[in-house]
């Protein structure tokens, strides 16, 4: 059971049109969670990782096109591309948790209404809906879930709406959880009781967690294993110890540096130049203009996975020699539109 | 060194719908800032570090007490203040997004103190305005540019550009890196310090983030609803912090090598939320989410309590034992 996967991203390619012409955001997304495992995928603004959730959820904008890709949910594909069109199915036992809690609870009705609305069609059951969203507040640690079950969202402060938010998402029963930054809009101390309980019900539950999220701190100290994006692009993965204490890929490098250190390191340089444009990205690896370790070869072909070390897959030409191309996956560098 | 911003027992309230009833933002703090220091303020949102340093540019009024800049009292809105004092005094707004008026060019918008405090013209202001652009080094070409041309972190960089164009002595930075990515924070705050040193500067830096507090300030003050609970040099309040709120603080903040987790304070394990402003709880009022607290501290107010010299904590844990010194009041 614990080794199954419990979803799989395939080569997953996202354009979005828009007036201007088309933005090839996602480029080739590879990734794979096994059940109960906790992944973060980590990056800049405007990396991807919110298309990347998205595409998983089938929740994309109208104007997405996917190019490629497919994914995988408990063993079924809820989303690919077939001849002209991309074909989607709602994915069954998936659970997201938005980055604002405020905005992603429906203000005119109570939190125990919406809950046992996804009581009874996400978990399909109706008899016993109250129960189950009670309880669910319970879980997530909310004081009083009786009252609470009866109050509105702005009856609640940020902290107790996404634990609200964490208990719709399990009320759902799902076995994989999707969460959108979820501490972001709250405060540090608040941040710290929110990850903790997560974890926590995750590891209870046997959930796998897909934790979106910009800060680095917050992905090591909730996840197994961490994917680094740049620009619609997966550089590197690993356990989140290697990740922190031996990072391979440049962008990695760069942006561990450039994080002021409660140790007190003074100020890092930091990353010159900023994400491309997505309207007309770079040819080969997509952090080629930024890097100081460029050659030719990155400006013109894309990398494939190297293994730098077990499990450490880096997508850069510096490790292509440390073991050769000994990639998972097969990383074409044509582009089908 | 001089005092260039001395505050005492500074408080602001706002009213709300019920009379009588107020959100005491900024509740009675004191501290002082020295010339070309890093001062930073640290708080949680709602803590009133935003309030206070409106109040000291004079965006509001205070309630009561004073704000002393060199020696001369300034506790007055902004219009009744003398525009020589505008001129020294500046601040850098959180997001550039909404900081910088959309229809302006870079030129207009840096433009526009230069024209106010140094009465610049034609050939000269123009140069000013490029000198001002290459001080935060940005391309001169940037003055033709609209913010909506430029990036997050460009923007903010304008801002900078904006508020030290004048040339003020106390700058006021209120969270100028939060809306950024790191990579961008980075090369931001290496500009800002640089600006310190040459220009010879003294900021206000307000933040939530300690990490970076610990890397860029001198001297740091913790808030909580309106109070500053602990305050002193950035070395020894990260060394030893004494109040449990920054004990709490501290220890919830998320790291990324084992170096900082063994520096972080034991666990303090992080209970409940910031209760409302409007009705602070009676006594300390961190009372609520205290490990330690004890009866004292649901009645009595904590008096601040000298540690070391310049080093002041909030918390009746120390005013037990130095109760001869400050505990007369008590």
């Amino acid at each position: 059971m614990k080794n199954e996967e419990a979803l799989a991203v395939q080569n997953l390619r996202v354009n979005y049109k828009i007036y201007r012409g088309i933005l090839k955001v996602l480029d080739g997304i590879n990734l794979t969670v096994k059940r109960g495992e906790k992944i973060g995928l980590v990056g800049e603004t405007g990396c991807g990782k919110t298309t990347t959730l998205k595409a998983i959820m089938g929740i994309l904008a109208g104007n997405a096109i996917l190019s490629s890709g497919r994914v995988t949910v408990n063993g079924k594909v809820v989303l690919q591309r077939s001849a002209h069109h991309m074909v989607r199915k709602s994915a069954k036992r998936v659970a997201m948790i938005f980055q604002d809690p405020t905005a992603s609870l429906n203000p005119v009705f109570t939190i125990g209404e919406q809950m046992e609305l996804v009581v009874r069609y996400a978990a399909n059951r109706s008899s016993s809906a109250r129960e189950a969203a009670v309880n669910a507040l319970r879980l997530a640690q909310l004081p009083d879930a009786e009252r609470i079950h009866t109050n509105f969202p702005f009856q609640l402060s940020g902290g107790m709406r996404q634990r609200v938010c964490i208990a719709m998402a399990l009320a759902a029963e799902p076995n994989i959880i999707l969460a959108d930054e979820p501490t972001t809009n709250l405060d540090v101390t608040i941040q710290d009781q929110v990850l903790k309980l997560l974890k926590r019900l995750c590891d209870e539950q046997e959930l796998a967690l897909v934790l979106v999220t910009h800060s680095l701190g917050v992905a090591r100290e909730t996840c197994d294993r961490i994917y680094v994006m740049y620009a619609g692009t997966i550089v590197e993965y690993a356990s989140s110890q290697n990740i922190f204490e031996n990072p391979y890929h440049p962008y990695t490098r760069g942006l561990l540096a450039a994080l002021p250190r409660l140790t007190g390191e003074g100020i890092a340089e930091g990353i010159e130049g900023r994400i491309p444009d997505y309207l007309n990205p770079p040819q080969g690896c997509r952090f080629a203009p930024r890097c100081e370790h460029a050659t030719e070869k990155c400006f013109s072909t894309k990398p494939g996975f190297y293994e730098a070390e077990d499990g450490h897959f880096v997508s850069c030409f510096l490790y292509e020699t440390e073991r050769g191309v000994a990639s998972d996956v097969s990383h074409s560098s044509d582009t089908e539109s | 060194m001089s005092v260039i911003l001395r505050i005492r027992n500074l408080k602001k309230y706002f009213p709300t719908s019920k009379k009588g009833v107020f959100v005491k933002a900024v509740d009675g703090i004191d501290f002082d800032i020295y010339k070309e220091d890093v001062f930073a303020l640290v708080g949680e949102s709602g803590s009133g570090k935003s309030t206070t340093a409106y109040t000291v540019i004079g965006m509001y009024e205070a309630t009561e007490g004073k704000i002393e800049y060199k020696d001369l009292d300034i506790s007055r809105i902004h219009w009744k203040r003398p525009i020589q004092l505008k001129k020294n005094i500046q601040i850098v707004f959180q997001d550039p997004g909404t900081s910088l008026n959309p229809s302006k060019t870079v030129s207009q918008i840096i433009g526009a103190p230069l024209i106010i405090h140094k009465h610049l013209r034609g050939e000269k202001l123009r140069e000013a305005i490029i000198n001002a652009l290459n001080m935060v080094e940005l391309p001169s070409e940037y003055i033709y540019k609209l913010p909506r041309d430029i990036g997050g972190g460009e923007k903010q960089l304008v801002a900078i550009a904006r508020a030290l164009s004048a040339g003020p002595e106390f700058v006021i930075l209120d969270e100028p890196t939060s809306a950024l990515d790191v990579s961008i924070q980075a090369k931001i705050i290496r500009t800002l310090l640089k600006l310190k040193e040459e220009l010879g500067l003294t900021y206000m830096f307000i933040t939530h983030d300690l990490s970076l507090v610990r890397n860029i300030s001198n001297r740091v003050a913790i808030m909580y609803l309106g109070k500053i609970v602990e305050q002193g040099p950035t070395s020894q309040i990260f060394a030893e912090p004494s109040h449990p709120y920054t004990q709490m603080l501290l220890s919830s903040i998320p790291v990324v090598t084992k170096a900082e987790e063994a520096f972080k304070p034991k666990q303090v394990q992080s209970t409940g939320e910031i209760p409302s402003p409007v009705d602070v709880p009676p006594g300390c009022s961190f009372h609520t989410r205290c490990p330690l607290a004890w009866d004292t501290c649901r009645k009595i107010e904590p008096q601040p309590v000298e540690l070391q010299p310049g080093r002041i904590v909030k918390c009746h844990l120390y005013s037990k034992h130095k109760a001869t010194l400050s505990g007369a009041k008590l």
